[in-house]
């Protein structure tokens, strides 16, 4: 457990210390995996399909906020169905549109969500982003995760339907287009609102990530276990149960990779986010001129670690201190020490030196006043 | 050097240009003045996707409604269509209030953080307390 702890430490020392290097890494991988993906499954304008040009967009992302990432990804979409049919990109455009006029501008802060959704159903762990972003964010972070789940589903209505869609021509007068709209637009509107496994999908998605962020903001023990636990077992149930009653295909190779790979990503984010010594518990009650304060404390890991690492050098200090120094003779030669002396000299260094310390031991420390230290600068803000 | 001190620095400035840039921005305005914003934003956004929400319908159920049409239909039809349009712009209205009211009390409680912060830099420099400087001169 310690080299766990110690590699977390590390883990977290070198991300702190490199981090202004490595989120525009990471952000460029996102980036360039999501174009990728776009291109790999759309891929109908060939001139869009250049790796230089995903590589340049990808670098771009990399070094600007993540909604410009959100709106590149979004015109990479539209280009890409303008070359099936134009009114499939005007389809696009007016999902992105309404998804934003009336869901994402609530949730500014969720664009990269909306990026990984679709990356995850694509790779068919759709489970992993809600477990993520109910233990990382809030509740906004539904509307990312519905919102790459629609955004998901209309490309996937675009892909069946590509064929059929590229027969009809956007040339001619305006009479002749409006009559080829109607049916290609039926067509796109049935498969995106009439599709009962992306409203099955909504829901379980949305439960999910409610389900994880209510459970482990509660103040039980291993909350955050009991939530990843929770929320998969509730996206595993929904999938399942929406399969049986709506009568929609269900994999259950899928559901069960989902909801492992859902239960390791969320157990390696609590391990890196959220390490505490339940076993350390402590439960306090004081009162000051306005509340009565009910608090349970618990100790972080490293924090503990750290207290009990002091106080082993305290004791072994101790230790050093209370040893009696050795007479020494004018030659500087240590003077020899009677049998009877050198007994008694030992029983009384035994005496002195204090047991050695338990490194298991729980250190004494003041919670209450470290807590109402805490609450004072709360206070002072 | 007071580590204490420069640690307090770092800790303002990366709020005023990275953490809390956005709420900076927020808290510059007057509470009215950006509830009124953010409400005739919402307006017509709401607008123009509630058109592009009835442009939709038209389009996939036009033929089917313009066949068997009437005068007293089509009337009951535009009642509809006004009174969701009105609905949905109550709703979307009151929606914003909340999500506004919560954002601007957010950041006018992180300029108060941040203005103490600065209250207490300037309370330990040492160039306000009137100390001398080797090469400056008496302040």
């Amino acid at each position: 457990m310690k080299g766990l702890l110690g590699f977390r430490e590390r883990c977290i020392s070198f991300s702190e210390e490199y981090g202004f290097i490595l989120v525009p890494i990471c952000k460029f991988a996102v980036a360039f995996a999501a174009f990728r993906m776009i291109n790999s499954a759309l891929g109908y304008m060939a001139q869009m399909n250049n790796l230089f040009l995903v590589l340049l967009m990808s670098l771009i992302s990399a070094v600007t906020p993540v909604p410009v990432m959100v709106l590149l990804a979004g015109l990479l979409v539209v280009v890409q169905c303008y070359a099936i049919h134009f009114l499939v990109a005007v389809f696009m455009l007016v999902v992105f549109f309404l998804l934003y006029i009336f869901f994402l501008r609530f949730a500014p802060h969720t664009g990269l969500a909306l990026i990984l959704m679709p990356i995850a159903c694509k790779i068919g762990v759709p489970s992993v982003l809600p477990v993520a972003c109910g233990l990382l964010g809030g509740p906004a972070g539904v509307i990312g995760v519905c919102g790459g789940g629609v955004i998901y589903s209309a490309l996937s209505v675009v892909i069946q339907n590509a064929p059929s869609l590229q027969k009809g021509t956007s040339s001619g007068s305006l009479s002749v287009m409006v009559q080829e709209a109607l049916p290609l637009l039926t067509l796109l509107l049935d498969g995106l609102l009439k599709n009962a496994e992306m409203v099955l999908m909504l829901i379980a998605l949305a439960a999910t990530l409610l389900i994880v962020y209510f459970v482990r903001r509660m103040s039980m023990d291993y909350s955050w276990h009991a939530a990843i636990m929770g929320g998969t077992l509730a996206y595993a149930v929904l999938i399942l149960a929406g399969g049986f009653f709506m009568d929609t295909e269900v994999s259950f190779l899928q559901l069960f990779l989902s909801a492992a790979a859902a239960v390791a990503v969320g157990e390696g984010i609590c391990f890196f986010r959220f390490q505490v010594d339940y076993s350390s518990t402590q439960h306090l009650q004081f009162e000051d001129d306005e509340y009565y304060y009910y608090v349970k404390a618990v100790p972080k890991t490293e924090w503990l670690e750290k207290q009990r690492q002091k106080t082993k050098k305290a004791a072994q200090k101790k230790t050093v201190q209370s040893r009696p120094m050795a007479v020494k003779s004018p030659g500087n030669q240590m003077a020899p020490i009677s049998p009877p002396a050198q007994a008694a000299l030992e029983t009384h260094a035994e005496h002195r030196r204090p047991a050695p310390a338990d490194p298991l031991e729980m250190p004494a420390v003041d919670f209450r006043n470290q807590l109402e230290e805490t609450l004072r600068n709360i206070q002072d803000i | 050097m007071d580590v204490k001190r420069i640690r307090r620095m770092v800790r303002v400035e990366r709020l005023i240009c990275r953490d809390a840039h956005e709420e900076l921005k927020i808290a510059r305005y007057y509470r009215s003045d950006y509830l009124g914003m953010m409400l005739l934003k919402n307006f017509f956004l709401v607008t123009v996707g509630y058109m592009i929400l009835i442009g939709l319908y038209l389009a996939e159920k036009g033929d089917a409604l313009l066949e068997g049409i009437y005068v007293s239909d089509l009337a009951f039809m535009i009642t509809m269509g006004v009174g969701g349009y009105i609905l949905l712009l109550l709703l979307y209205s009151v929606l914003t209030y909340m999500i506004c009211t919560l954002r601007f009390a957010k950041a006018k409680k992180l300029e108060r953080y941040l203005d103490h912060q600065l209250e207490i830099l300037q309370k330990e420099d040492p160039t306000e307390t009137g100390a001398e400087h080797p090469g400056r001169g008496t302040v």
